[in-house]
């Protein structure tokens, strides 16, 4: 069933039914020329966003100022909690207060797990979850399916590889819930130590979704549609020997390319160290810049859809 | 060996494993154990069983409102299996000889582990109480039971008298800031502000170096004073989920008072990121006749000893908190400040477990409660019960029914007085 979208919060993937995550990437779609800047749309004119981040993030903070402005809206927010009254110590209570007075959306960033549910149960504004510590963040899991389905126009039945930290990256966690939810069927890689959490792994299952576990790349890319590439951080590991060990293993170049099929295409969250290597960026499979890009049409789709512009 | 089977929280994860028990104490810890008794829970979670350590269970003297039994019952069926009772009794427990009289007549009906408090004030003679070795009160303003401190210049001297390893809990609102006559919820927090408690904060930090637990902190303008490290403190499940706007009246009467919208928030930060160490749920029964009288007379105090877990589980879920923060909150640190051999999954630690099953969320009712008061603020909450409840690795409570009576041992102070 879908819910209404009008003022509701965005916390975490777990609140959207398929169908509701179906109509919000059709609706980013619909905003793709408008986040080009080649079509006007002022829907959201005399609104404000305020970004309220409370850890930096450049990438995600610009791709919702852009959505707002693409938008006809204006924001206001900080970034910099070094600068602001929360270096003496303001607190997220005081802060929500304060922002919810100057604005009418709330996007949070910030390092503790649950802080954007507790921000939501504390204010009337609509709250989207930027990112809270180890918790959700699903703007980027709706971008990320967003991108499959636009470049394979389904995401049924697709066959997507989850590279790197599976344990310890929450992207791939959310993602891997989702993309279970629409029946992809799903490959995770990594280095034992690093593999996909039980608790993420029965959410999977409890979805229907089927899926494999393997430490070998170059098997699991034969017959894969998406590779989703994460970072392996080196202070996963206690011994930087093994550090390198595994991320040379793992590192995504047009070599171990000749093993996958010619649409293959290959994402990543971003920022990227090494584990993609920049070859492989001026080829066909690389999709991780125009992945960032789509960043702005969905938030612009969920803001149109929070403001009730769209149906 | 008796074993507990199931996904248990084991050095700070979840792990599918068994425990095995003897004597009341965990002995092992494996992926498999034979054992000639089994329970088995499959998938769900095993969590070290919670300690609670601020309840009134008012025995002996108002034992129509709760008893020891009705009150440790309701504990080990909402997943608590340790409680720690307050003084504030008819007769006060204030000295060796009230102690003791409270420790015989309660001791038999311990469904729980219990510890018992004394109330110290500004005459105590502490060198006789520190032999006791249980925790202590005191109350900056004055209760029903005249149990106020009244000198407070004597807080210091009197606090470090008892012993500097001695727990010392402080009710900690200053009483020349606390008014009366209070006619509504809101108008309560007039008659008790947040300066009370920030004032009362502030002057035990003055007057003493010994380290003290602040009890159900309330107000925002406390959290920054918690950052001292000689303080540990709690908060109660109704001071993060409830605030002066809700439509509970006289039920809803209790101190320290509900207060706004923006403290509730601000207790919920404090929690989450750890300045508040633990949860309490301050559980004070009072019969509904009691406090359906005319809000002035209506007495403070509302239940919460067998709703704290469950309705906090309910907030896990929402994904308000993260499990392993409530398990330190709730299990692991009130261990640690009481001393106790409880509170982790862990060889040689007490088996006090329960088997908890995320999905099986219900609605809390006060008439499915064990407290004698019949009634609870979360009427109609969503709430998560525990399937089974361990003490010292016996069954004691199963799908929120007794199944054996009386196995509470006194577990912080001199067993034979």
């Amino acid at each position: 069933m879908t819910k209404t979208f009008k003022g509701r919060d965005i916390i975490s993937i777990h609140d959207f039914s398929r169908e509701e995550i179906e109509h919000i990437l059709k609706v980013s779609k619909d905003m793709i020329p408008a986040a080009r800047g080649e079509k006007r749309n002022l829907s959201l004119e005399g609104k404000i966003l305020s970004t309220i981040f409370f850890e930096p993030s450049t990438r995600t903070r610009l791709s919702f100022e852009a959505a707002m402005n693409r938008l006809g809206g204006s924001v206001v927010g900080f970034s910099d909690p070094e600068i602001t009254s929360l270096k003496k110590g303001e607190t997220l209570a005081d802060t929500i207060r304060m922002v919810e007075s100057y604005s009418d959306v709330i996007v949070l960033r910030h390092p503790m797990e649950g802080a954007a549910k507790l921000a939501a149960d504390f204010t009337e504004k609509p709250v989207i979850n930027a990112g809270d510590g180890a918790g959700q963040h699903p703007t980027q899991t709706l971008l990320d399916l967003f991108t499959i389905w636009t470049e394979k126009k389904d995401i049924e039945d697709k066959n997507v590889v989850l590279l790197g930290d599976l344990k310890y990256g929450r992207t791939v966690h959310s993602l891997a819930y989702a993309l279970a939810m629409f029946g992809a069927n799903l490959t995770f890689v990594a280095p034992e130590v690093l593999q996909m959490p039980k608790e993420v792994v029965e959410h999977v299952e409890r979805q229907g979704g089927s899926y494999t576990s393997t430490n070998a790349l170059e098997d699991a890319i034969e017959s894969a549609d998406v590779l989703y590439v994460t970072r392996i951080q080196k202070e996963r590991f206690p011994d930087p020997a093994e550090y390198e060990k595994v991320a040379g293993m793992y590192r995504v170049d047009n070599e171990i390319l000749t093993n996958a099929s010619k649409d293959i295409i290959v994402m990543h969250p971003l920022p990227r160290v090494t584990e993609i290597s920049p070859e492989v960026d001026t080829t066909e499979h690389a999709i991780y810049f125009k992945q960032a890009f789509n960043g702005v049409p969905v938030r612009m789709a969920l803001l149109a859809l929070i403001f009730d512009v769209v149906k | 060996m008796r074993v507990v089977e199931g996904r248990a929280f084991f050095r700070g994860r979840f792990e599918e494993c068994c425990i095995g028990i003897e004597n009341g104490k965990i002995t092992e810890i494996k992926k498999i154990l034979k054992g000639d008794e089994r329970h088995s829970f499959g998938s769900n979670y095993i969590l070290p069983a919670g300690i609670d350590i601020h309840v009134h269970f008012r025995e002996p003297g108002r034992t129509h409102k709760e008893d020891f039994r009705s009150g440790s019952a309701g504990a080990l069926c909402g997943g608590v299996t340790t409680i720690f009772d307050m003084p504030n009794n008819d007769p006060s427990i204030v000295d060796v000889r009230t102690y003791q009289e409270k420790r015989r007549i309660v001791g038999s009906k311990a469904n729980a582990d219990f510890g018992l408090y004394v109330a110290l004030k500004e005459n105590s003679s502490t060198d006789e109480l520190s032999k006791l070795g249980c925790p202590f009160k005191v109350y900056m303003t004055g209760t029903a039971a005249g149990l106020g401190f009244g000198e407070y210049d004597r807080l210091g001297e009197v606090c470090e008298g008892v012993g500097g390893d001695r727990h010392v809990g402080i009710h900690c609102e200053d009483k020349s800031l606390v008014g009366s006559g209070e006619r509504d919820l809101e108008d309560f927090l007039q008659v008790r502000p947040n300066e009370a408690e920030m004032a009362a904060i502030k002057r035990v930090i003055k007057s003493t170096d010994r380290k003290i637990h602040i009890c159900h902190v309330s107000a925002k303008e406390s959290i920054p004073l918690l950052e001292n490290p000689r303080l540990t403190s709690e908060v109660t499940p109704h001071h993060l989920l409830l605030n002066m706007n809700s439509d509970l009246e006289g039920f809803g009467k209790t101190n320290p008072p509900l207060r706004t919208k923006s403290d509730q928030m601000a207790m919920w930060e404090a929690l989450v990121s750890g300045k508040i160490d633990i949860i309490a749920s301050d559980h004070a029964p009072h019969t509904i006749e009691e406090k359906e009288q005319s809000f002035d007379v209506a007495p403070s105090g509302v239940p919460g000893v067998e709703t704290s877990i469950p309705v906090m589980l309910a907030y896990v879920k929402r994904g308000n908190i993260t499990i392993e923060r409530l398990i330190n909150a709730m299990m692991e640190r009130p261990a640690e400040i009481m001393g106790l051999n409880k509170g982790r999954i862990e060889v040689g630690m007490d088996a006090d477990l329960i088997a908890v099953d995320m999905h099986n969320v219900t609605k809390i009712r006060g008439d499915d409660l064990h407290s004698k008061c019949g009634w609870t603020p979360f009427e109609n909450w969503e709430g998560i019960f525990p399937l089974a409840t361990f003490l010292r690795g016996r069954l004691v409570a199963k799908d929120r029914e007794m199944q054996e009576t009386g196995k509470g041992k006194l577990v912080l102070g001199d067993e034979k007085p």
